[in-house]
C-alpha cells in the first residue's frame, strides 16, 4: 500500500488473523464446550473444539458396579434422552446374556423410546429457533415436553433420568389411564407440529438463516461418522430402527425421512418430520400393545456368560452404542460408550470455514450436540 | 454381519497376519497383526464387496498380563454388514498405526485410547489431550492397574 499524504497511517494498515474463545461457558454451545475461532474479520476460518469439561468417567466407575447399579448411570451419560441409554444398555447385556424378554416389555420399550425421541427433538426444535433468535417455539417445545414428562412421572416416578428400561425388561408396568392419555397426546402432537411449522417453515429470516448454510456432504457425514437426522439430512438412508433392526421395530411401518442437501434446514426438518413418524410408531405400539407382565423376574446382582458384544440403537441424535465386554462376572470387564455427538462435534470443524459466527451458532444447533454424550 | 462367504475370502488373502476370531455372542470378528492393519482397513474400504464405510466406534481394552487390545466396529452403509476388528497389543509398549487416513472418524476415538490407555498412536496429528485436563499427570487412567489415594473402588456385595 503506497503512502497516503492525508492520511500518515495508512501505510501501516494491514490485515491478519485473530483468535476468539467462544465458551465453554456461551448460552449456545448448548453445555460447556470451548470452540478455539480462528477468524479473518467477520468469517471463521478455523475452529478447534476443546471438550472434557463434563468429563466424570463413566466408563471406569461402571467396571466398578454390579451390572443392575451400572442403569442409574446410563441416564447421566446423555440425559436429554435417558430412555435410549437405558435401552441400549440392557440390550447389549440382554444380547450377551441371552435374557429373554416379554412382548409387553418390548412393546412398552419401544413406545417410551419414540416419546422419548419426540421430547428430545422438541427440546431441539425450541433451543435451534432460540438460537436463530426466535423465543416462541422454545415456549411451545417446552410445553408439548412437560404432557411426555407428565406421563413419564406417572410410569416410573422420575422426570429426568428414568431408571426404566433395565436389563430383562421394564421397572415398572403402565397404570391403566396411560394408553388414553398417550392417544390423545399423540393426536394434539400432530395438530401442534403444524403450528411449529407455521411459525418457522415460512418465516424469511428463518429460512435465509438455515438454508444452505454450513452444508455437509454425505461422503464426508460418512467418513466421520455422522448419524441420526444429522447424516440423514445430507441424503444417506440409514436408519438403525430399520437397518440393524432391533426390539420390535420390524413389526412397525414407518417412513424414514431424508434429506437432499445437508444444509442447516435439512438437519431441522428431518426432527420435525421424525416427530410425526414418531407418534405414527406410537399409534401402532398402543393398537397392539399385548397382555402380560413386563417387569423384570431378576436377581439384584448376576452374572453375565462370558462375551462380548457392541450394541447400537438409533437413539433421538443417532448412533448410541455400548460395547460392554463380560468375563463371566457380576461386573463388566470393559464398558465403552459411543454418543452420536462425539463424532458429530467431530465434523464440525470440517464445515466451519467461510461461516459468520452467527451461522455457527445455527450450525452447531443444528448438530443438536450435547456435551455430557461427549464428555461421558 | 459379514457373510461366512466374505470372511473367509478375506482370511485367505490376508493369510498369515490374520485369524478367525470366536466371539460369543456370534459376530464376524478378524484378530490383525498391528502392522497389517492399515493394509485390511484399506482394502475393505476400497473393495466393492465389502464396501465398508462407517466405523462405529475405536475402543481400547486393558487385558492386564494378556497384553491389551484395540477393537475397531465398522459397518457398510450400503451392504449393511458389520466387522469387528481386533489388534493385540504389547502391554509393556502398546503402539498401533493410525487409521484416520482411511477412516477420519477414528482422531478422537485414538486420540482418547492414547490418553486414558496409554497407547501410543503412530501417525496421529494431534496427540493431545482430549478429555482430561492439559495439566493432567496422574498415568493413564482406564488402565484396569490404576490407582490414585483419590480413587475408591466400590465393595465387593
Amino acid at each position: 500500500m503506497e503512502d497516503n499524504p492525508n492520511n500518515p497511517t495508512a501505510g501501516d494498515l494491514r490485515t491478519e488473523e485473530f483468535q476468539v474463545n467462544m465458551g465453554p461457558q456461551h448460552p449456545s454451545t448448548h453445555g460447556v464446550c470451548r470452540l478455539l475461532l480462528t477468524m479473518d474479520g467477520e468469517v471463521i476460518r478455523k475452529a478447534e473444539p476443546y471438550i472434557g469439561y463434563l468429563h466424570r468417567g463413566i466408563e471406569k466407575i461402571c467396571e466398578n458396579r454390579v451390572y443392575n447399579q451400572i442403569t442409574p448411570f446410563m441416564d447421566r451419560f446423555e440425559y436429554v434422552s435417558s430412555m435410549m441409554c437405558d435401552w441400549v444398555y440392557a440390550l447389549c447385556a440382554e444380547r450377551i446374556g441371552e435374557i429373554e424378554v416379554s412382548p409387553r416389555a418390548e412393546y412398552l420399550r419401544v413406545i417410551f423410546a419414540e416419546l422419548q425421541r419426540i421430547a428430545s427433538h422438541l427440546i431441539f426444535v425450541g433451543t435451534f429457533a432460540m438460537d436463530l433468535g426466535a423465543f416462541t417455539p422454545f415456549l411451545y417445545g417446552l410445553r408439548e415436553r412437560e404432557m411426555i414428562i407428565d406421563m413419564f412421572e406417572e410410569t416410573c416416578g422420575q422426570r429426568l433420568t428414568y431408571n426404566y428400561i433395565r436389563i430383562g425388561g421394564v421397572s415398572k408396568d403402565i397404570n391403566p389411564d396411560f394408553v388414553a392419555k398417550c392417544r390423545k397426546f399423540t393426536k394434539y402432537l400432530r395438530e401442534a407440529l403444524e403450528d411449529y411449522e407455521t411459525i418457522l417453515n415460512e418465516n424469511p429470516i428463518f429460512l435465509s438463516r438455515t438454508k444452505k448454510i454450513a452444508v455437509l456432504p454425505a461422503d464426508l457425514a460418512i467418513a466421520y461418522g455422522a448419524s441420526g437426522p444429522v447424516l440423514r439430512a445430507s441424503g444417506v438412508n440409514w436408519d438403525l430402527r430399520k437397518d440393524d433392526s432391533y426390539g420390535y421395530y420390524d413389526k412397525f411401518d414407518f417412513k424414514v425421512p431424508v434429506g437432499q442437501n445437508g444444509d442447516t434446514w435439512d438437519r431441522y426438518y428431518m426432527r420435525i418430520v421424525e416427530m410425526r413418524e414418531a407418534t405414527r410408531i406410537i399409534d401402532q405400539a398402543l393398537d397392539g400393545l399385548p397382555e402380560g407382565d413386563p417387569t423384570l423376574k431378576i436377581k439384584p446382582s448376576f452374572k453375565l456368560p462370558e462375551g462380548e458384544h457392541y450394541t447400537r440403537i438409533e437413539s433421538s441424535r443417532g448412533e448410541m452404542g455400548c460395547y460392554i465386554v463380560s468375563k463371566g462376572e457380576k461386573k463388566p470387564y470393559r464398558l465403552k460408550l459411543r454418543g452420536s455427538s462425539f463424532n458429530h462435534l467431530m465434523v464440525l470443524p470440517e464445515i466451519v470455514d467461510g461461516l459468520l459466527i452467527a451461522d455457527l451458532v445455527a450450525m452447531f444447533a443444528s448438530l443438536d450436540v450435547i456435551m455430557p454424550e461427549i464428555d461421558r | 454381519m459379514l457373510s461366512d462367504q466374505l470372511l473367509t475370502q478375506l482370511l485367505e488373502k490376508f493369510g498369515d497376519k490374520t485369524q478367525k476370531l470366536e466371539l460369543k455372542p456370534v459376530q464376524a470378528a478378524v484378530l490383525v497383526q498391528a502392522q497389517s492393519l492399515i493394509e485390511l482397513v484399506a482394502y475393505i474400504k476400497e473393495d466393492e464387496n465389502y464396501a465398508i464405510d462407517y466405523l462405529s466406534s475405536v475402543s481400547a481394552v486393558d487385558y492386564l498380563e494378556d497384553g491389551m487390545e484395540m477393537v475397531y466396529h465398522f459397518s457398510s452403509t450400503s451392504k449393511h454388514h458389520g466387522l469387528t476388528i481386533k489388534v493385540k497389543l504389547d502391554r509393556a509398549k502398546p503402539e498401533i498405526p493410525t487409521i484416520i487416513e482411511h477412516f477420519p472418524a477414528a482422531n478422537w476415538f485414538e486420540r482418547e485410547a492414547w490418553e486414558l490407555y496409554g497407547i501410543n498412536i503412530v501417525g496421529h496429528p494431534e496427540l493431545k489431550t482430549l478429555l482430561l485436563s492439559e495439566n493432567w499427570d496422574k498415568g493413564w487412567p482406564m488402565r484396569r492397574d490404576w490407582d490414585d489415594e483419590d480413587f475408591v473402588r466400590f465393595p465387593e456385595f
